[in-house]
């Protein structure tokens, strides 16, 4: 009594080959070696990547803990619905065989187990996480802004960085507000984040265990969607050997900004080195060219030369005279320079654009 | 009011201007009878499933590289906008209730249309007012904000916001109305014999959903209402900068999306309940414990909303006690799964193209699930949140889950309301494409997200390019799958054998009446016994269906 509408060649072919039970047997085979490859730790894994906190190698443990648990259940249930569709397909002369459509003793022994093992997922997870949470009183502090689309890093001498560099082996507490929308602070290696809302201030912190090597870094994200540039909003981490070579760096801080610095902390996110346009115009020959922009007082399209006075008032009252230089500008360039930069950073960066962007 | 008597209201009110044995498309469009309003809400979320389907194309093959390959950041932000707002809004919370339930709901029942066929047709309207106000919305709005519209982002940059929000307002409402009107439809109409615990399980999901649908959507509503408030009269609410707390959005948004993604899956778990005992001819394993836990889930959704949050900043405390209660909702979905299995043992197993459907759910869901635990664990939680694991985790709930189990309903019933057989062969040969290319697709984003690799990103660095490739490659097979789906199921329509009033073996009402049914569904109401009790029904290779077993040609005198 088979009803098997399945007819021709193509289909009894593909019936031989690829059996459902079959290709979901090669699927769970595939997942399993591709799992099995999972359990690195210093120079990370299939799964994670290297664990660079102190709090890294327990997460990852939990993480473990509750991944193996997954792949019992998930490698069981696999097996024994493909055993079950294999004896049990339908065929001639076989007819289904009674069995009891309920059996609560059965039911509640496999409700069991997972009950109990939520219970382990739950209270590791929580003690971990408190301890992610709570940073400890003789923390090294840090201030950090974020604003569409980067970060910026306050150090307690008022040192600034676009960067961040903190020592290895000390707690290090970074303190998180935003200027606009909700951000999100994420360092992959440290395994930590914390969303940075407009309108309070948030905490996360870290005791790095690994330094970087001179020119390398590990990568700081902005994991909650910001707009536009939201994927290009990530900053570095740079972890010194020890604290002496931290001081020494945060102290060099304190000295007036180059050009250029003033330039890649507070330009270079929306404005290219070349004459690309990114988000506004590509600055590379601008000073003493010839430009057409729109003045926003008359609603015209004008032609100045881009001297000193003009790239003074772009950068202190960016919407005053809108770059046309090969297609229109939007209006969105931060407008608070006056008062962040000091004078003397407005000055620095106008003398990069003239000497050295030419 | 009476439905049963031979001059029924129904019989002269097939359409909103009388029934005149109509088929043009005013025939249609004005219908009340509930299996084409079903029609017309499936042709209209698989629209938007194609549209949202089209546009993941389009988000995957730009990941191809970090480099710009077709699109500019803003025009990749609207693209994931469209997507997600499309298919969340537009296709998975109607999909199933709305299109399936429409169609199988009153005839399971052995009704001849749902309670309310003045309000089912203007649920219908109202959906698409609501879709039609919120895309022109989004398009025109240039609305970038993700489908979960954060303030302050999406208030202080995005005007647009209001309309959009004003559209899925409206949806709500559509939503609300559809909750109702199954509600009622299965406390009022339900036939003689068909106690509650006699209801299939398809019924007991869809029921569960209405509880949601009703008490939840009025949460969407009032966050619409309160950004509105906001925007017009500056009243502080979730804007930092006028004293408000941008947070205290995101707990409004989540006490409706949580639940809500419930509704979205919950039918799928009665879909999956009623196709598998059916495909494997053996009694469902544990009815009252997945009748129950249908309903236990509806009312645990609404107590878990802070597990999307743990690292917005919301208190300790408050983490520890949504991740607590976040574990308590995945007991009755995780043991669900036992009870299927469970359903096979001894059974009489055919791998039919819903079958196929129904255990790729099972695997699917199952990692889907799963992965739910490093989510819900805080620590792991902290990595993990906003990376492609979520991206991935959601996808294996909401596609290989809902999307799946839909698919498996659709195939299981498109004979009886369509008449028509598709084929087999080429059935599975999709449902194969799909199940690759999805595992290619998401399996991938597992790892990519537990390495670091945040969602929503235009463009990464380049240690995550290869985990891209390879997703994207598996998107353009799943895509094929579809295609092929679509392909078949278009030529069957036309082409397709006629199919018999029960193609499959099923014992619940639908069954009993021809394919496609007539427009009263039954001529009698039928009586009802056990809806998975298999005994009574044989097979009959002359029409290629079953019949019962004393009974020669029950009431399905096909077509």
């Amino acid at each position: 009594m088979i009803h098997d509408p399945t007819q021709g060649a193509f289909a009894r072919a593909l019936r031989r080959t690829a059996t459902p039970g079959r290709a979901l047997a090669g699927l769970a085979l595939g997942v399993l070696l591709l799992v099995l490859a999972g359990c690195g730790a210093k120079t990370g894994s299939l799964h994670l990547p290297p664990e660079d906190s102190s709090v890294a190698p327990r997460v990852d443990w939990i993480y473990y803990f509750v991944y193996w648990i997954c792949l019992f259940y998930l490698g069981h249930i696999t097996l024994v619905m493909l055993w079950f569709l294999w004896k049990y397909r339908r065929r001639p002369g076989v007819e289904p065989q009674a069995s009891p459509s309920h059996n609560t003793p059965l039911e509640i022994a496999w409700s069991l187990p997972p009950c109990v093992l939520v219970v382990f997922f739950f209270v590791y997870g929580f003690q971990e996480y408190v301890d992610i949470s709570t940073p400890p009183a003789d923390a090294y502090k840090i201030q950090c802004i974020a604003k569409q689309w980067d970060f910026r890093f306050v150090y307690p001498n008022g040192g600034k960085s676009k960067e961040l560099h903190v020592p290895k082996g000390e707690p290090v507490e970074v303190v998180l507000e935003s200027e606009d929308v909700i951000h999100s602070f994420y360092i992959p290696r440290f395994r930590i984040k914390q969303d940075v809302v407009p309108g309070r201030f948030t905490e996360v912190w870290f005791t790095a265990t690994t330094a970087t090597k001179p020119g390398e870094h590990f990568w700081l994200f902005c994991a909650e969607y910001c707009g536009d540039s939201h994927s290009f909003m990530r900053s570095k981490v740079i972890v010194h050997e020890n604290r002496a070579d931290f001081d020494a760096w945060v102290k060099a801080l304190a000295k007036p900004l180059s050009g250029e610095e003033v330039f890649q902390m507070y330009c270079a996110s929306c404005h290219l080195k070349t004459e690309a346009a990114l988000v506004g115009p590509g600055l590379k020959g601008v000073y003493g060219s010839k430009r057409k922009v729109l003045d926003a007082e008359t609603g015209r399209e004008i032609e100045i030369t881009a001297d000193e006075d003009y790239l003074r008032e772009s950068i202190l009252e960016p919407g005053k005279k809108l770059s046309r230089m090969g297609r229109e500008f939007p209006n969105v360039m931060d407008p608070s320079f006056a008062t962040k930069l000091k004078k003397s950073e407005v000055d620095a960066v106008i003398r990069y654009l003239r000497d050295e962007l030419k | 009011m009476s439905l049963d008597s031979p001059n029924s209201y129904l019989k002269k009110t097939h359409c909103i201007l009388g029934y005149k044995g109509q088929t043009g498309i005013l025939s249609y469009l004005l219908t009340l009878d509930h299996k084409r309003i079903g029609v017309m809400y499936l042709i209209s979320t698989m629209t938007a499933f194609l549209v949202a389907g089209l546009l993941a194309l389009g988000v995957r093959t730009e990941l191809l590289s970090p480099e710009k390959i077709m699109v500019t950041p803003q025009q990749y932000n609207r693209m994931f906008t469209l997507h997600g707002a499309i298919m969340i809004f537009l296709f998975i919370i109607p999909s199933v209730p709305a299109a399936l339930g429409n169609i199988i709901l009153p005839i399971m029942l052995g009704a001849k249309d749902v309670a309310f066929p003045r309000l089912n047709l203007l649920s219908y309207w109202l959906w698409i007012v609501g879709a039609v106000t919120a895309l022109v919305a989004i398009s025109q709005g240039g609305i970038d904000t993700g489908w979960t519209f954060y303030t302050p982002y999406s208030t202080s940059a995005r005007p647009g916001v209001i309309a959009m929000a004003v559209g899925v307002f409206i949806l709500g409402f559509s939503s609300i109305f559809t909750g109702l009107n199954f509600m009622v439809t299965m406390h009022k109409l339900r036939p003689p014999g068909m106690t509650w615990f006699r209801m299939p399980l398809f019924l007991w999901a869809l029921y569960a959903t209405a509880l949601m649908q009703i008490i939840a959507t009025p949460v969407l509503g009032i966050t619409v209402v309160l950004l509105g408030v906001e925007n017009i009269m500056g009243v502080g609410i979730f804007d930092p900068k006028l004293g408000g707390d941008p947070v205290l959005f995101q707990h409004f948004f989540w006490f409706y999306s949580h639940p809500a993604v419930y509704i979205m899956i919950v039918p799928g778990f009665g879909i999956i309940s009623d196709v598998i005992s059916i495909h494997a001819r053996k009694h469902i394993f544990g009815y009252s414990f997945i009748a129950f836990s249908s309903v236990a889930i509806a009312i645990l959704s609404f107590l878990v909303w802070g597990h999307h949050m743990f690292t917005s900043g919301q208190s300790t405390v408050v983490n520890v006690i949504f991740s607590a209660l976040t574990f308590t909702i995945s007991i009755p979905t995780a043991v669900k799964i036992y009870n299927w299995i469970a359903t096979l043992y001894k059974g009489s197993i055919q791998f039919t193209t819903p079958m196929l459907y129904a255990l790729a759910f099972i695997f699917l869901f199952t990692i889907g699930g799963l992965t739910g635990f490093p989510l819900a664990t805080l620590a792991t939680d902290v990595h993990l949140h906003d990376t492609y694991f979520v991206v991935a985790h959601f996808h294996y709930v909401m596609m290989g889950g809902l999307v799946i189990a839909m698919l498996a309903g659709l195939h299981h019933w498109w004979p009886k309301f369509t008449g028509r057989m598709y084929s087999e062969t080429w059935g599975r040969v999709a449902c194969a494409l799909i199940f690759v290319g999805f595992n290619i697709t998401f399996l991938t984003q597992f790892l990519m997200g537990a390495q670091g690799m945040p969602r929503r990103y235009y463009t990464y660095v380049p240690e995550y390019q290869i985990y891209h490739q390879t997703s994207t490659a598996g998107s353009y097979v799943l895509g094929l799958g579809f295609l092929v789906m679509l392909l078949y199921l278009v030529h069957s329509l036309f082409k397709g054998r006629p199919a018999p009033a029960n193609p499959w073996g099923g014992a619940t009402l639908e069954w009993r009446c021809s394919s496609p049914p007539r427009y009263d569904n039954f001529e009698t109401t039928p009586t009802v016994g056990d809806p998975y009790d298999f005994s009574d029904l044989r097979y009959d290779p002359s029409i290629g269906g079953w019949i019962s077993n004393d009974a020669p040609v029950a009431a399905g005198k096909a077509s």
